[in-house]
């Protein structure tokens, strides 16, 4: 799996450098691959009252359609980390935890006015969850929770010269606000006899989760883009015991531009 | 002249580098937003580990123990300056009480255990015995399964050491084609101490006709004493192409524990099975575990298990047919349990 992915990231690093199509930079699709390291820290009180926490690696693959009007995101990620607990080190205290995310973001830019920024503002529906094996347990391994449903998204971003150079500043953020959600029961176990019955509608009260993404783009003369982006994610699950999980990941992204077909409407 | 740039460039984005500073301070606040870990103190790990039993052992009840008083009686004795052996023994002692072989403090010395459940009673098992006089070098290992004729080719033997070795369908499916012309079969489960529940599902299927509602099950769902789930039966459905429908015999000894139990609870309800030896030695809770704020694991049963007609086996299941080894029988090389199910089955 590690060569694969290795391989497919610099096939299409190597493609974003080297292609040849210039196309105008607010109207723009691309599909993007990314890499990089994650820092967990995890939480599961049904598991264990200790944090764990450790490194990772993250990866990620999607598209990015971005016009005067609206900026619309498909991404599919997954991380992977080995966390440890801060006591006790070298005894039962490893464990691993294992995150992955699909998401389909629109949002309609706002405010069209304002020249300094352009601000998009939506929303995004999402599956995602956050896993973690706690391997010193006996039968209550896995702990995990199932998030499906919809989030507010906003997408901020402001073009900059900066050392002779054009950048793009932006920050993304999501939050969801309806969701179905399971996790183990109070004992720690899944619902062997009927797994749906575990799950539940609910919302910011009993789910907070922050995505929020800071990133800052290099557009390349060929009309593709390098991408550094910091993500920080933090989730509060309360629906049973309480699972929190903070991730900050350092990331590379590479834009990979799509012919785009022009709409009558696109300006 | 860098700087300069670097400065005007910063000027120039004030309200974006403001907002940059702003977030990435929020952002990096994820140790505040995570709630801190307990203390790990020997008085803080020991009424933790008070808690969580009080909180999530199903048992108190049942077995008529008082934990608040074992609380009072051991908390107040844990002192700070307390180095690991000491609160590993208070623990150990604390669990004690619970005579529960799924109730064990694991620490990166030593684990707690309490082993009465079979420790004072005969052991009643026999392997060298059991190779030299009855099995000899006429059997076969069908998988997890010993097997072979006894009695003139009338009865077969089926010799089952653990329910952590995995059966396979084609292990039993053969093991059970083997035996169809004998007039019944013993299964011999003696010092099998459990393991995987789907084991026992694997085993029953081939002895049933019919769906089998073989025991029933409650987990704790709440913190209260009495917060419990509603029983749930546990269903086992008949598999493969032979079953096996004649007289079986079930030997048993006390080193019968959790899923040995289980599987001698669902077979009892069949009106072809009789069980020859000793009480099985229980442990009908599912064990479960979680971490001492120290990182020592703690484990412990976690749901009540009774059968159809309501008979708890945390404590064991009993045999139809009470039979000991003697010491006079054992020295004679002779397996008192396995001779009276041969006779059971003449």
């Amino acid at each position: 799996m590690k060569p694969f992915c290795t391989f497919v990231f610099l096939i299409c690093f190597l493609a974003t450098l080297s292609a040849q199509n210039v196309a105008e930079f607010a109207r723009q699709k691309f599909f993007t691959t990314t890499i990089g390291l994650t820092w967990q820290t995890r939480k599961d009180n049904l598991f264990s009252p200790l944090t764990f926490s450790g490194y990772g690696a993250e990866l990620h693959l999607g598209s990015e359609r971005i016009s005067e009007k609206w900026f619309k995101q498909f991404d599919f990620w997954g991380s992977i980390n080995e966390i440890q607990s801060r006591v006790n080190k070298g005894y039962n205290s490893v464990a691993y935890a294992f995150r992955y995310g699909i998401a389909q973001t629109w949002a309609k830019r706002i405010l069209p006015e304002n020249a300094h920024f352009r601000w998009y503002v939506g929303g995004s529906v999402f599956h995602t969850s956050s896993m973690g094996y706690y391997q010193n347990n006996v039968n209550n391994l896995f702990s995990y929770n199932v998030p499906t449903g919809i989030a507010a998204s906003t997408f901020l971003t402001r073009d900059m010269r900066f050392f002779k150079r054009n950048w793009q500043l932006s920050t993304q953020l999501s939050i969801p606000v309806l969701v179905y959600n399971a996790r183990p029961n109070y004992l720690g176990f899944v619902n062997e006899n009927n797994f749906t019955k575990d799950f539940g509608i609910v919302t910011i009260n009993k789910l907070l989760h922050i995505d929020w993404r800071w990133q800052i783009d290099l557009p390349l003369s060929n009309g593709n883009r390098l991408r550094a982006i910091y993500r920080w994610d933090y989730m509060d699950d309360k629906l049973s015991g309480r699972l929190q999980v903070g991730t900050q990941s350092l990331l590379i992204q590479s834009l990979f531009q799509i012919p785009y077909k022009k709409k009558k409407n696109d300006q | 002249m860098i700087n300069n740039h670097l400065m005007k460039c910063l000027l120039k984005f004030t309200p974006v580098v403001v907002f940059c500073v702003f977030s990435l301070s929020v952002l990096s606040c994820e140790k505040a937003l995570v709630t801190a870990d307990p203390k790990n103190t020997p008085t803080e790990n020991v009424k933790f580990f008070w808690k969580t039993m009080n909180e999530k052992y199903p048992f108190f009840e049942f077995k008529k123990i008082n934990w608040d008083s074992v609380g009072n009686v051991w908390i107040p004795r844990v002192r700070d300056t307390m180095n690991d052996a000491v609160v590993f023994r208070i623990i150990d002692s604390m669990l004690y009480t619970l005579r529960d072989g799924h109730s064990n403090l694991y620490g990166a010395f030593n684990f707690s255990r309490n082993w009465e459940w079979y420790l004072n009673y005969p052991d009643n098992f026999n392997s060298y015995l059991l190779e030299r006089n009855y099995l000899k070098n006429d059997y076969r290992f069908t998988g997890a399964l010993t097997n072979r004729f006894l009695d003139s080719n009338r009865v077969g033997y089926i010799r089952y050491s653990s329910f952590s070795s995995n059966i396979s369908d084609y292990a039993i499916d053969v093991v059970v084609s083997r035996f169809q012309t004998t007039k019944g079969i013993i299964i011999d489960v003696r010092s099998n101490g459990g393991g995987s529940i789907a084991n026992i599902d694997k085993l029953v299927s081939r002895f049933i006709d019919k769906k089998l509602v073989a025991w029933k099950e409650a987990e704790k769902n709440g913190s209260g004493k009495n917060d419990f789930s509603t029983f749930k039966e546990y269903v086992i459905e008949p598999k493969g192409d032979k079953k096996y429908l004649k007289p079986i015999i079930i030997l048993t000894n006390r080193r019968c524990y959790s899923a040995t139990s289980l599987f001698v609870a669902a077979m009892l309800n069949l009106p072809n099975v009789k069980v020859v030896g000793d009480w099985t030695g229980g442990g009908g809770g599912v064990p479960a575990s979680t971490q001492l704020p120290n990182g020592w694991t703690v484990r412990y049963s976690s749901s009540i298990t009774l059968t159809p007609n309501g008979f708890n086996i945390e404590h064991g299941t009993p045999p139809t047919i009470k039979q000991d080894i003697s010491k006079s029988d054992e020295a004679a090389g002779i397996d008192s349990i396995l001779e009276r199910a041969l006779s059971e089955l003449k």
